[in-house]
C-alpha cells in the first residue's frame, strides 16, 4: 500500500493534466482559424507580434488583437469546467 | 476568503487578457500600469494569475495534432494593413472630394464667385468682384463700385461704379436696372455693361440687347452704349480701353494719356498728376496692369521722355 498512494497521485495528476490538454485544444477549436494560427504561431514558435505581422498582413495593432481575442477565449472556456 | 477564478467577474478576466496580450507584443510601458491595476484588487491578481497558468498549460498543445499541423496563414485582404491604409486613403479623398464640392458649390461662404442673394455687394479700389446671381447670371463688379441685388437676382441697383453682366449661355435675362428713381429694364444674351458715372450708360459687348422705359424701347449693337436717361440720344461707340477693364489691364489703341491715366487712377489709391498739358494729348498704344501705377508712369516717361516725380504726399508726378 505505501507504493500505490504515489502511483495513484501521479496517474490523477496525469489525468487532470491530460484533460486540462483537451480542454486547451477544445477552447482553441472555438477560434476562428486565423486567431488560433496566430496564438499557435506566437506560443509554439515563439514569434513576435511583429514577425506575425509580417507574415499575415496585419498591423502589429491588428496581432495584439487577435492574441488577446485567443487568451480571452481560453481562459473562458476553462473556466467554465470549474 | 481566497475567490475561485471562476467567481471573479468577466471584465476583470478580460482586462487580464488584454494587459497580458500587450505584455507579450514587447510593450513594457504598460509594465507601471499592470502593477497599479494588479494591485487595485486582489482578484485582479488572481484572474491574471489564472490566465498564466492558462498562457503555461497551452505549451502542450504541441503534443496534440492540432498544434502540430499549424501553419500561419496571410489573413484575408480586408483585414490586412495595407489594405485598410488604402482604403483610409481612399475614404479620407472620397471625404475630402466631397468636402470641396461642398464648400465651394456656389453659395458657399468659400466658394470662388459669391452668389447673391438679397444683399448690397461692393468693391474696393482697384478690386474686381466677381458674382454669381441667383439665376446663375455673372455679374463682374468694376473698381469702387457698389449694387444692391434682390433676392431673385433680377433687380439690380447700381449705386456707384460700372458692373458687367454676363448671361448664361443659351439664356435671355431680363434684368431691372434702376438710376436717377426711373426703372430700365434690359434684356439681353451675352454680355453688357452697366455704368452710373457720370451718367447711367449701358453698353452690348457681346450680343444685341433691348433697354425700355414705360414709354420706349431701343435696341442697343455690341460695342455701342446708350445713356439711359436720354435713350435717343447718339450712340457712342466704346473703346478696347473701356471694353476690357474685366480683365485687370488697360488695352490702349492710340489713347490719349489724359484719358489712360485717367482709367489708371480709379484703380489705385496711388494716383498720377500730369503737370504737362502736351503730355496729356500725346497718344499711347499697349496693355498695362492697372494696378501698378509706377510701371505705368515709367512706360509713359520712357515712351514721350518725361519725368516721374513721386510726391511725400504719395502721388507721381509725370511732365515733360
Amino acid at each position: 500500500m505505501d507504493d500505490a498512494e504515489p502511483f495513484a497521485y501521479d496517474t490523477i495528476t496525469h489525468l487532470e493534466a491530460r484533460d486540462r490538454l483537451v480542454r486547451i485544444e477544445a477552447a482553441m477549436m472555438t477560434l476562428k482559424p486565423l486567431t488560433r494560427e496566430i496564438f499557435l504561431a506566437c506560443r509554439l514558435d515563439g514569434y513576435s507580434y511583429a514577425e506575425i505581422a509580417q507574415r499575415t498582413g496585419l498591423s502589429v495593432r491588428g496581432v495584439e488583437k487577435q492574441m488577446s481575442r485567443a487568451i480571452k477565449k481560453l481562459g473562458r472556456h476553462l473556466r467554465a469546467d470549474d | 476568503m481566497i475567490e475561485r477564478p471562476s467567481h471573479i467577474p468577466k471584465h476583470m478576466h478580460d482586462a487580464a487578457a488584454r494587459y497580458w496580450s500587450r505584455q507579450q507584443s514587447g510593450d513594457h510601458g504598460i509594465d507601471h500600469e499592470l502593477t497599479q491595476w494588479l494591485e487595485g484588487d486582489q482578484r485582479h491578481r488572481i484572474a491574471f494569475e489564472a490566465l498564466k497558468r492558462d498562457w503555461h498549460d497551452s505549451e502542450r498543445l504541441i503534443e496534440v495534432p492540432l498544434g502540430q499541423s499549424r501553419k500561419l496563414p496571410r489573413a484575408p485582404l480586408y483585414m490586412r494593413h495595407s489594405a485598410q491604409v488604402a482604403f483610409a486613403g481612399i475614404a479620407g479623398l472620397v471625404l475630402l472630394g466631397a468636402a470641396t464640392v461642398w464648400f465651394v458649390r456656389p453659395g458657399s461662404s468659400l466658394s470662388p464667385v459669391t452668389v447673391a442673394r438679397a444683399a448690397s455687394f461692393s468693391s474696393e479700389v482697384g478690386e474686381i468682384r466677381h458674382i454669381t446671381l441667383a439665376d446663375r447670371t455673372e455679374l463682374t463688379l468694376d473698381t469702387n463700385s457698389q449694387v444692391s441685388v434682390n433676392p431673385k437676382g433680377r433687380n439690380l441697383q447700381l449705386e456707384v461704379g460700372q458692373g458687367r453682366v454676363r448671361v448664361r449661355p443659351g439664356q435671355r435675362t431680363q434684368i431691372m436696372l434702376k438710376s436717377a428713381g426711373a426703372a430700365y429694364r434690359i434684356s439681353a444674351h451675352g454680355k453688357f455693361d452697366i455704368t452710373v458715372k457720370p451718367a447711367a450708360s449701358v453698353t452690348a459687348i457681346v450680343g444685341p440687347l433691348r433697354l425700355s422705359d414705360e414709354k420706349r424701347q431701343i435696341e442697343i449693337s455690341p460695342g455701342e452704349r446708350v445713356a439711359v436717361e436720354d435713350m435717343d440720344e447718339a450712340r457712342q461707340n466704346v473703346t478696347a480701353l473701356e471694353m476690357e477693364w474685366t480683365s485687370g489691364m488697360a488695352v490702349l489703341q492710340a489713347t490719349p494719356v489724359s484719358t489712360a491715366v485717367n482709367a489708371i487712377n480709379r484703380y489705385n489709391r496711388t494716383q498720377i498728376l500730369i503737370d504737362s498739358p502736351e503730355l496729356e494729348r500725346k497718344r499711347m498704344t499697349g496693355a498695362f496692369d492697372v494696378r501698378d501705377p509706377l510701371s505705368f508712369a515709367r512706360a509713359v516717361a520712357k515712351l514721350f521722355g518725361a519725368t516721374v516725380k513721386p510726391a511725400p504726399s504719395g502721388e507721381v508726378h509725370l511732365g515733360l
